[in-house]
């Protein structure tokens, strides 16, 4: 239908997303009658909503996460199904972000919007690739939406992990890396690299790990920290929340090289904010060069950016020509805060208590 | 100087004097001349950085990027050098390797959106370099193009510094492989001149 608005297919408001012509909301932060959520991450896939659609993979993760009752009702989706769901034809299609990631095509009379959640287009062996999906609004995140965010090559970045590990064979390295999806790559990077000695890790990331290993995911010998004497973990890596690696936990640890894997990582002052002595620049987000390309090979004419530097990124869609605004959208960025915080408690060992 | 910038963060962001000492031992075993005699001047502030002025870099990035993307990103991370080395545009064969799109990045398509036409594609806009320019000179884009951008800041300032050609930047790039070979090393070598620099830009300084 001539005249159509996108604002009339998706609009934000204060729940998220909300498409009115299908009735759902994508990525709801407060409890909705429907909701399609893009992928696990705890700021976009909460529970509490009456009917979920989602990926199988993402629909696991928040069952570990949340528990058997974590929403109403659920249907899983393949990549490129398509749904109906009112006025509109919705299918999900691989971000590469991390396992069972998926952007959101909504179309209507034609009209073709993507949301595409979290995404990247570098190469990640342990999810789908991204999949690029032509539209006519292309809604994207700018989490590394500044010129300065070029992640470069994630191999080297672990070639620089494994070369400090054998300099120093008499400390244990500690990495930090958000739970679910960069604790899996990092892993997968290590033994694309070569590494085959047995990786630890953090309490709090067993659960999600070992579903990866469920899914097909090669990740070779993995075993718990926990229960570890102190000398035993000289010359080995361990996988950590980010927020673990400045607490008392780390006194397990022979005189830890405390590494983190993260895009913010590129810059020192983020580094040197954290503690950390050996950055990684790992992401599980598009940089700026991948955003900007993804952005140009939607075609979209029109880009919608949130969460994350949108001011940037929206200059420089207006310098190319195209329609472009932030969205108002908030709650979204802290991908782990929450089970971090939750699950930590189970890897204390006896006797040490966590920092408030 | 990858590895010698990898070096120096490793050095600043350990506490232990030993484990300092053992980043060096482990730098100067590993890495071959010349690098190391050049890390070890730097090292021991046997290096003068007198062409390396702020205004300098602050005119250098100025002709290669947006300027309310360079504010943006000067807001961001506070320091005027580690800015530009992070902003510095890359090679074109360094560019994005791991992307799925593939790179140079296409067009975006012209049926799409108002004002499409006027698009160029944003892998030239990052690689900054006025393409356009080389563009307009009516020279077949060489297969050697992607030196030109492997030039970091230091070897620009070199340019400036050390050649004839003090204020621009040479209209006609060198298409002859020796030539562009000599530029190459020459750019590696002032890139160690001006350590400061380009340090944790992937690709920088690559040789
Ligand atoms: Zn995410």
């Amino acid at each position: 239908m001539v005249g159509m608005r996108p604002q009339d297919i998706l609009i934000p408001v204060p729940a998220g997303l909300c498409c009115k012509p299908g009735g759902f909301h994508i990525d709801p932060v407060r409890p909705v009658e429907r909701a399609l959520i893009t992928h696990g991450h705890s700021d976009h896939a909460r529970a509490g909503h009456g009917a979920v659609l989602a990926t199988q993979e993402t629909l696991d993760m928040m069952r570990l996460r949340y528990g058997e009752n974590f929403a109403g009702s659920v249907q899983a989706v393949a990549y490129g199904e398509e749904i109906r769901l009112g006025d509109v034809t919705v299918s999900f299609h691989p971000a590469g972000h991390v396992l069972g990631s998926a952007q959101i095509s909504v179309t209507c009379k034609d009209r073709r919007i993507v949301a595409s959640g979290d995404y990247k287009d570098a190469r990640d062996p342990t999810c789908a690739p991204f999949e690029l999906v032509p539209c006519d609004v292309f809604i994207t995140e700018a989490t590394f939406g500044l010129p300065v965010f070029r992640h470069g090559d994630a191999a080297g970045e672990a070639n620089k992990l494994l070369a400090s590990v054998k300099l120093f064979p008499e400390r244990a390295h500690l990495v930090g890396a958000y739970s679910l999806g960069k604790a899996q790559r990092v892993i997968a990077l290590l033994r694309e690299a070569g590494y085959d000695a047995p990786i630890y890790l953090h309490g709090a990331m067993e659960k999600i790990t070992y579903y990866y290993q469920e899914r097909g995911i090669a990740l070779g010998e993995l075993r718990p920290v926990r229960g570890m004497k102190k000398a035993e973990l000289a010359g080995t890596i361990t996988l950590a929340p980010p927020s673990a690696t400045s607490d008392v936990w780390t006194r397990r640890f022979p005189d830890p090289v405390t590494a983190f894997a993260s895009g913010w990582m590129r810059v020192r002052a983020r580094a040197r904010q954290g503690g950390i002595e050996l950055p990684l620049v790992i992401s599980d987000h598009a940089d700026w060069d991948g955003l900007t390309a993804t952005i140009a090979a939607t075609g979209a004419g029109e880009i919608w950016v949130t969460h994350g530097q949108e001011d940037a990124l929206v200059h420089w869609c207006k310098s190319k020509g195209l329609a472009a605004r932030p969205l108002d959208l908030v709650g979204y960025g802290d991908e782990d805060e929450g089970e971090t915080a939750a699950t930590t408690g189970e890897a204390q060992p006896a006797g040490e208590t966590k920092k408030p | 100087m990858n590895r010698f910038a990898e070096l120096l963060d490793r050095l600043a962001y350990e506490p232990g004097r030993n484990n300092k000492i053992r980043l060096l031992v482990g730098y100067f075993r590993e890495t071959a001349d010349p690098d190391r005699g050049y890390a070890l001047a730097a090292l021991t502030g046997a290096l003068s950085f007198k062409h390396a002025k702020p205004g300098l870099i602050r005119d250098l990035i100025a002709e290669r990027t947006d300027p309310v993307l360079f504010g943006y990103s000067y807001d961001y991370v506070g320091d005027l050098s580690e800015t530009v080395a992070l902003m510095w545009p890359k090679s074109s064969s360094a560019h994005h390797s791991e992307s799925f799109l593939g790179h140079p990045s296409p067009h975006p398509s012209p049926a799409r959106g108002e004002g499409a036409q006027s698009l160029c594609s944003p892998h030239n806009d990052v690689e900054g370099i006025d393409v356009s320019e080389r563009r307009t000179t009516g020279q077949a884009p060489s297969p050697l193009r992607g030196r030109v951008g492997e030039r970091g800041i230091a070897g620009e300032i070199a340019v400036r510094f050390y050649s004839r050609t003090t204020t621009r930047l040479p209209q006609h790039w060198p298409t002859s492989s020796p030539h562009c070979a000599r530029s190459a090393r020459l750019s590696c070598r002032r890139s160690l001149r001006a350590g400061w620099t380009s340090s944790t830009r992937p690709g920088a300084g690559r040789c």
